[in-house]
């Protein structure tokens, strides 16, 4: 475990050089995200101009949720999404060759190494977006449950992050992740509206197979909601069951791997 | 004809990824207007009313269906072609042919749209036949020519705005954000998330005279009724006038930008 955490700091390291060296794109980056985080926030305030409530949530409610799909993309930006953004380019170029010497895991090699350290700056950011959408609430909350809407939310963006990969996967057959990733990014709208308008087969879907609700949806439900330990269960052992199926996936996949290169 | 030739030659290359191209559509489309569907249902069924912002909860839908594919048609290719071709060196070769740069990249562009077009006509074929087409709309010839040049105006203008900011490309390190920036604004102020009519009144006057709402839902208020012929010819002034002062800028930076360009591998 400490070598992992050594080699992660060594990580860190080398991309917050990296990213000096382009200024302006790191400027950039930046203010693209804060133009994400905008255009979000508007889109909810325009949307409770017609509307009191919003699959039972209130216009407070609703920002807290904004406030917590925008840390959980800020912090799949820093960490994940730059290495899911290569992994397709690595196996049909035949680099994954790299990572599949080092005596480290592969998959935790490859999914952490390039930390995107622009975006880091936009994740204090998402943490003063839901500071302030947090004090605005004008019903006490309790600090635990605070702390416990937190820890989910990052845990949100470990479901995030394996689902993609799970998506990218089939890259390994079909030599073009261009058409699963596009899925995929349509499908991470799910995550940024509230699971209480879903209903039927489709909210199934979006809480167990999908599981886009979980990310941001069910945290909040704890917050604002009585504590249901079905909810916190149902949350816990779904990122257990996806974490166990993304193993068994990539270790099934790296068999179909024929390194283009070698 | 060079643009005719170069415009069949780019749609060849389409053709060669089709099945990517329609699945990519199909999701886009299905995701989008689903997501869309259980959003409006649920505030439509919280608020017990039968229309919002002058919109059925089915002309709603058709409404999110169009914006959706005049948003595809109007980015056409996809995001950075021309800086990428200013970074690897390749803006050379278009610098020897003897056809403008700007022409031969939005012909290529028609084409990608083209597609899109095409993509929209089965979707909305397909919205009537399932669901049939909403009781307040009536489609009329003029309606539809009308929506079909006023897409094409959109096309211009986008293409002319994108183009400005692709050309940043000879002075900044990467302007793929920049590009996103645009997707997001156009998104939210273009009404593809949201009907424009939905926003604060102050809000829309401001709107309207900017160039967004012209990129993606005023083809989508034409052909849903939503707006006068006296309208339409306003807006018609409006986009020319944004892509006269967008071509300004482009052939002002462009000219700079020749001069900084370096020509990577020649």
């Amino acid at each position: 475990m400490t070598r992992y955490f050594r080699l992660y700091l060594h990580f860190l390291r080398f991309s917050f050089s990296k990213a000096m060296e382009f200024r302006v794109d790191f400027f950039f980056r930046i203010v693209m995200d804060c133009f994400f985080y905008a255009i979000n926030i508007a889109f909810y305030q325009v949307l409770f101009l017609h509307t009191s409530t919003l699959g039972g949530w209130n216009e407070e409610q609703a920002m807290i949720f904004v406030a917590a799909y925008i840390l959980v993309d800020a912090l799949q930006m820093t960490i994940f999404s730059t290495n899911l953004w290569w992994f397709p380019i690595f196996v049909n170029r035949g680099d994954l060759d790299y990572y599949l010497v080092r005596p480290v895991s592969s998959l935790f090699f490859l999914s952490v190494r390039e930390f995107a350290a622009n975006s880091l700056c936009n994740v204090f950011i998402a943490i003063g977006i839901m500071i302030w959408a947090i004090s605005s609430y004008s019903q006490p909350l309790i600090w635990w449950k605070i702390l416990l809407f937190v820890l989910l939310v990052v845990n949100g963006t470990f479901i995030y992050y394996m689902v993609h990969m799970l998506f990218l996967i089939g890259v390994f057959w079909t030599h073009s992740a261009r058409g699963f990733d596009s899925l995929f990014r349509h499908l991470c709208l799910v995550h940024e509206r509230p699971d209480g308008i879903f209903h039927g087969a489709t909210r199934t879907v979006f809480t167990t197979v999908l599981p886009f609700c979980l990310m941001c949806s069910f945290p909040a439900r704890l917050l604002f909601e009585d504590f249901q330990l079905s909810v916190l269960l149902h949350i816990l052992i779904t990122t257990m069951l996806m974490f166990f199926v993304l193993r068994w996936a990539w270790k099934f996949s790296l068999k179909a791997y024929s390194s283009a290169s070698s | 004809m060079w643009t005719l030739q170069v415009f069949t030659l780019e749609m060849r290359k389409i053709f060669s990824y089709r099945i990517d191209f329609w699945t990519q559509f199909i999701a886009y489309i299905v995701v989008w207007v689903g997501i869309s569907y259980f959003l409006w249902s649920s505030i439509f069924a919280q608020k017990g009313i039968d229309s919002i912002g002058d919109y059925s909860f089915h002309a709603l839908m058709l409404y999110y269906l169009i914006t959706a594919s005049v948003a595809k048609i109007i980015r056409g290719q996809d995001i950075g072609q021309i800086s990428r071709e200013i970074y690897q060196g390749e803006l050379s070769r278009y610098l020897v042919y003897p056809i403008p740069f700007f022409l031969y990249k939005f012909v290529c562009h028609l084409a990608h749209s083209f597609m899109y077009f095409i993509q929209l006509i089965f979707a909305i074929v397909f919205f009537a036949c399932v669901f049939g087409l909403p009781v307040e709309i009536t489609i009329t010839y003029d309606r539809v020519l009308m929506c079909f040049l006023f897409l094409l105006l959109s096309c211009y203008l986008h293409f002319s705005i994108a183009a400005v900011i692709e050309i940043v490309s000879f002075w900044a390190d990467n302007v793929w954000s920049l590009l996103v920036m645009l997707r997001f604004i156009s998104g939210l102020l273009g009404g593809a998330l949201l009907p424009l009519v939905l926003f604060p009144e102050w809000a829309q006057k401001i709107l309207y005279t900017l160039p967004f709402p012209y990129l993606i839902s005023f083809s989508s208020e034409i052909f849903l009724n939503k707006v006068t012929y006296a309208q339409t010819y306003k807006a018609t002034f409006i986009v020319f006038a944004w892509s006269v002062f967008f071509n300004i800028i482009f052939a002002v930076v462009w000219k700079k930008g020749l001069r900084q360009y370096s020509g990577v591998g020649i």
